[in-house]
């Protein structure tokens, strides 16, 4: 919250009302519980993982997960968008890939079909343990839940062919 | 103080130590002769060494000379070492190092506590002693707090990486021990605040999963289930305390407290 740039708050502070004052509170809760998760991820990111704050704004985070090895997704390096919400740790954040991937689970605006970010999201995760699912799903896509059927079909009937095609998108789009 | 001036920063220090003798006298009658003969030393130091710009190691052994005459080894030792910082002083201006330097010694000659309250006092009458003061009254007295080892906090700054952390030992026997589970984080593992008596003490959700009540009411206005094991607050406290209760009449304290501390946090 130190500047104004590109700040969705940056009106918050300077103002009376009653709804002004609500939203101030949650800003300075979820942005110390931020800048915690910030200093733990930094002292000890989870593996092939890194997440921080794009730029001046503590709520619009970049984050690169490096492929895991023996997935077809080996080799890649891909970017993905975090974004919190105000309400955040008590509303998901938003991760959003910003490299192309095939796999069944992200779609091609780089949505992610992932339940901790949705229904099963709680306040006691953390970024950290989003990025550890993420990763999980990069190893284990769940071709029961997709976001892209096609693929998952793919994945479920011809599981060399989807792998070729996904090293072959890896190979392509993340290095 | 018979000498003539050689600068007027050294004139008013020599003031200075001709007053402060004069306080010195009137305050130790008994040790009138050492006081004297510090007089005498200063005021023979002054034309010979202030004029070249102070060479203090010279000095430093003409002072142990005539504190010997009157005090102890510590005393004479503890002077070397602020004289050295007195020096430095006057080199930077502030006038008052040579009487600074022979009441320091008349501190050191006498016994060393009651003279503190001395101290404090001549302190009071000027401020500018009081800069110059401390520095050579700490070290000696003060030294051995300062150098007592203080544990590392783990956010500072200097502390070594290879240290333990703290928070990693605190989460680590948490996983071994059952015990440790119910026992409250220091924080709140939502919002990260401290958390203080009733919030360590509040335990909405029978998983035992700690949270402060502004987290708690913030979750009941919404979904309403525990972060911890993510079923709903009041059907799981309710059901469990119930079901423990055998049966009817009335529910169990406990259960009456946790909806009433949802009730009261809610609204």
């Amino acid at each position: 919250m130190s500047s104004s740039t590109g700040n969705p708050f940056a009106g918050v502070g300077g103002g009376g009302g009653v709804h002004q004052w609500c939203s101030t509170t949650s800003v300075s809760s979820s942005s110390k519980r931020i800048q915690k998760e910030m200093a733990e991820l930094n002292a000890e990111p989870p593996s092939d993982c890194f997440a921080g704050p794009k730029g001046d704004n503590l709520y619009n985070w970049v984050s690169t997960i490096i492929g895991p090895q023996g997935s077809p997704y080996e080799g890649g390096i891909f970017f993905l968008d975090i974004t919190f919400p105000l309400a955040y740790p008590f509303k998901p954040p938003k991760v959003i890939f910003r490299t192309r991937i095939y796999h069944c689970n992200v779609d091609s605006s780089g949505e992610v079909n992932l339940d901790i970010l949705k229904d099963s999201w709680s306040p006691a995760l953390t970024i950290s343990k989003v990025l550890i699912a993420i990763k999980t799903i990069f190893t284990n896509p769940d071709p029961y839940n997709p976001l892209v059927s096609s693929i998952a079909r793919l994945y479920l009937t011809d599981r060399a062919k989807h792998d070729e095609i996904a090293s072959e998108f890896t190979m392509r789009f993340a290095r | 103080m018979g000498t003539s001036p050689t600068s007027p920063l050294q004139s008013i220090s020599e003031g200075r130590s001709e007053e402060r003798g004069k306080r010195r006298q009137s305050a130790v009658a008994d040790l009138e002769h050492d006081g004297s003969t510090l007089h005498d030393n200063s005021d023979a130091e002054s034309p010979t060494h202030h004029p070249t710009a102070k060479p203090s190691r010279k000095e430093c052994p003409n002072r142990n000379s005539t504190s010997s005459s009157g005090s102890s080894s510590t005393g004479s030792c503890s002077r070397s070492v602020s004289d050295a910082e007195d020096e430095n002083d006057e080199e930077r201006g502030e006038k008052d190092g040579g009487g600074l330097d022979d009441w320091e010694a008349m501190a050191d000659a006498l016994s060393v506590s009651p003279d503190n309250g001395q101290d404090h006092q001549l302190k009071a009458d000027d401020s500018q002693i009081t800069a110059s003061r401390t520095k050579p009254v700490d070290p000696l007295k003060q030294e051995p707090d300062r150098t007592i080892p203080r544990a590392w906090r783990p956010d500072d700054a200097f502390r070594p990486q290879s240290l333990p952390n703290l928070s990693k030992q605190r989460s680590f026997p948490a996983n071994n021990h059952r015990g440790i589970l119910s026992r409250p984080p220091s924080s709140c593992p939502i919002c990260y605040e401290d958390l203080d008596l009733t919030d360590s003490s509040f335990l909405p959700c029978s998983c035992g999963f700690h949270l402060c009540l502004f987290c708690h009411k913030r979750i009941l206005e919404a979904d309403g289930r525990c972060p911890g094991c993510r079923k709903q607050y009041s059907t799981v406290a309710g059901d469990e305390e119930i079901g423990v209760v055998t049966g009817i009449g009335v529910p169990p304290l406990s259960y009456r407290l946790s909806r009433s501390c949802s009730m009261s946090s809610g609204y």
